[in-house]
């Protein structure tokens, strides 16, 4: 029967939902080690789930949810990176009060990113928007002091507004086609006004979400105030998640309506925004903040292609999985090394092997062969150019430059010689070690079979 | 096109009529009405006991809460109502998909009982 039908094919979602459930039991029980391992066990149980549905290719619930390529493939990047951000998280507050209820929320932020990600209705994408919202403010506030707080407030207030707008905007979408389902956009060329409306309420309420220019201004400020592993987490979780409901929207939004000049624009404003502000922090936090922000950028040249062009979705899963991957390491050396510029000064002498593994990061983030980030470039580049958008492609390279001094900066600093009053960096503890070693691994490894990769 | 508007006529309908009748209250009360004020007429409400202040004053933000979880369980109440009324019809899956909900719902309370968000103080 039909609702058994669809519930098969939900059944990663339904573990993961379970599983943070189970998890908020086990923090009531005062046991977050236990609240970690079922979040480990589950997420991976809800990884090997989502194989079987992999290439389904269909929709459920009257067409408003996605079982595709996209959907899928999103599931095998978010449910491991969620992972690996449980594990850096567990390292940073162990033994600290009210431990559990991070992973519990974080399972839950993650359920609403795949929800995101499969969205084929703009209900259900408001909704993945205001559950990711909802676990992420109540993160970043965790550690209940002074600076978590106000990021905590900083990012409330900007996403409620940005909600509202886009919540507002969707309403003409509705009204112009009479359904909230985004099959119904491709008559809609034919009412630009209403078509505008509803693009510009996508734009300001996943471009906060993605963090584009000009939405951006809560990420460096909420990733300072939050926990190091929260805002690792943050800055690849729920960014992707937005990116693919980006690209879930517009696969039926008529060109016509003129949305590729916009997303364009909005990707050479992000790109080299974002690495011109990286220039001249002085905190690693932010500085990895706006450089994330420009990734951003580089993640629109895939959004281009679904208008027209090759390479719309190998683009955003590759580059994806690569953003996770380097991203999440070098948020791991940051927990390790210390939050200000000034703590990597030196770090690379003192700390070979981590400080190896942070330059395979920040080479892989500028896009330098044969590492992933390069890799997922390659593709997102090639999307770009077969959409018509060779100027954007261009100013990336230009922008790919910018962000070479950008890292460089980074890694000039971490050999030359440390200042004699510096204490001696932390040590790697296991668990940091191991999310370390599984994202130079990635790194390195899945450059060298990029053959591999879909598309 | 037509038809979607046609369909949203009696909301046009209502607005108007709604709009009419709240500015004829209001004008009516104002032409009409005998005005004779006096300081008790024109002070704040109290129920038992003479006003001592402002009504407009701040609030604990605990009543926040309160509210909220308030809303909660009344909206749990707006499922329960038709669910309960087409039972009959419904069978199995209906049953087992209220059960999921309300489990969700009593893990939720018993979270929120549990880190003390219930205690006044």
């Amino acid at each position: 029967m039909g609702m058994a039908r669809d519930l098969s094919f939900l059944l990663p979602e339904m573990t993961l939902g379970i599983t943070a459930f189970i998890m908020l039991v086990a923090e009531m029980l005062r046991r977050p080690r236990l609240a970690l391992l079922i979040g480990l066990a589950g997420l991976a149980l809800a990884t090997a789930l989502t194989f079987p549905v992999l290439n389904a290719g269909t929709t459920v619930f009257g067409g408003t949810y996605r079982i595709d390529m996209l959907s899928g493939w999103a599931k095998l990047i978010l449910l491991p990176g969620t992972a690996l951000a449980l594990l850096l998280a567990r390292a940073e507050i162990a033994g600290r009060d009210r431990e559990g209820s991070v992973y519990a929320l974080i399972a839950l932020v993650t359920l609403g990113a795949l929800m995101l990600s499969g969205s084929g209705d703009v209900m259900l994408m408001v909704l993945g928007v205001v559950l990711t919202g909802l676990g992420s403010f109540a993160l970043v506030a965790w550690p209940r002091d002074d600076a978590a707080t106000e990021a905590a407030m900083k990012y409330l207030v900007f996403g409620s507004v940005t909600g509202a707008v886009m919540i507002y905007g969707l309403s003409f979408w509705y009204g112009g086609t009479g359904s909230t389902l985004y099959s119904a956009l491709s008559g809609i060329g034919d009412q630009p006004l209403i078509a505008m409306a509803g693009l510009i309420a996508v734009i300001v309420g996943l471009g906060y979400k993605a963090a584009l220019f000009p939405f951006h201004f809560w990420a460096p400020d909420a990733y300072e105030g939050a926990p190091v592993s929260i805002a690792a987490y943050l800055s690849v979780i729920t960014k992707l998640a937005a990116l693919f409901a980006f690209a879930q929207a517009f696969r039926d939004l008529p060109t016509s309506t003129g949305w590729p000049l916009v997303i364009a624009l909005i990707a050479a404003a992000t790109m080299s925004y974002g690495y011109l502000a990286a220039l001249v922090q002085t905190r690693m936090v932010r500085l990895i903040a706006y450089s994330s922000i420009a990734q951003s950028g580089y993640f629109l040249l895939g959004l281009l292609a679904i208008g027209g062009g090759t390479l719309a979705l190998p683009s955003l899963i590759v580059f994806g999985a690569a953003y996770v991957a380097m991203n999440l390491g070098a948020f791991a050396v940051i927990m390790v090394a210390g939050r200000e510029l000034e703590d990597f000064r030196g770090f690379g002498r003192a700390a070979p092997i981590t400080g190896v593994a942070m330059v395979i990061f920040l080479l892989s983030l500028t896009g330098i062969p044969p590492l992933f980030g390069f890799v997922g470039k390659v593709y997102l580049f090639g999307a770009a150019i077969s959409a018509g958008y060779l100027w954007l492609a261009i100013i990336a390279i230009l922008n790919s430059v910018l962000a070479l001094a950008v890292y460089l900066r980074i890694i000039v600093a971490m050999y030359q010689p440390r200042p004699d009053a510096a204490a001696a960096p932390g040590q790697a503890g296991p668990l940091i070690a191991a999310v370390l070693g599984i994202t130079v691994l990635i790194t390195l490894v899945m450059g060298l079979f990029a053959g591999l990769l879909p598309g | 096109m037509n038809d979607l508007l046609r369909e949203y006529l009696p909301i046009l309908v209502f607005l108007a009529l709604a709009i009419g009748l709240g500015l004829v209250l209001i004008l009516a009360a104002a032409v009409v009405a005998v005005r004779n004020p006096d300081s008790e007429k024109v002070s704040a409400y109290e129920c038992g006991f003479n006003a001592f202040d402002d009504a407009r004053m701040k609030f604990d933000v605990r009543f926040y809460l309160v509210s909220i979880l308030f809303i909660i369980f009344d909206l749990e109440i707006a499922f329960l109502f038709p669910w309960a009324v087409a039972f009959g019809q419904m069978g199995l899956v209906g049953f087992w998909s209220m059960m999921v909900f309300l489990a969700v719902l009593t893990i939720g309370f018993a979270y929120e009982w549990k880190k003390g968000a219930l205690e006044w103080e």
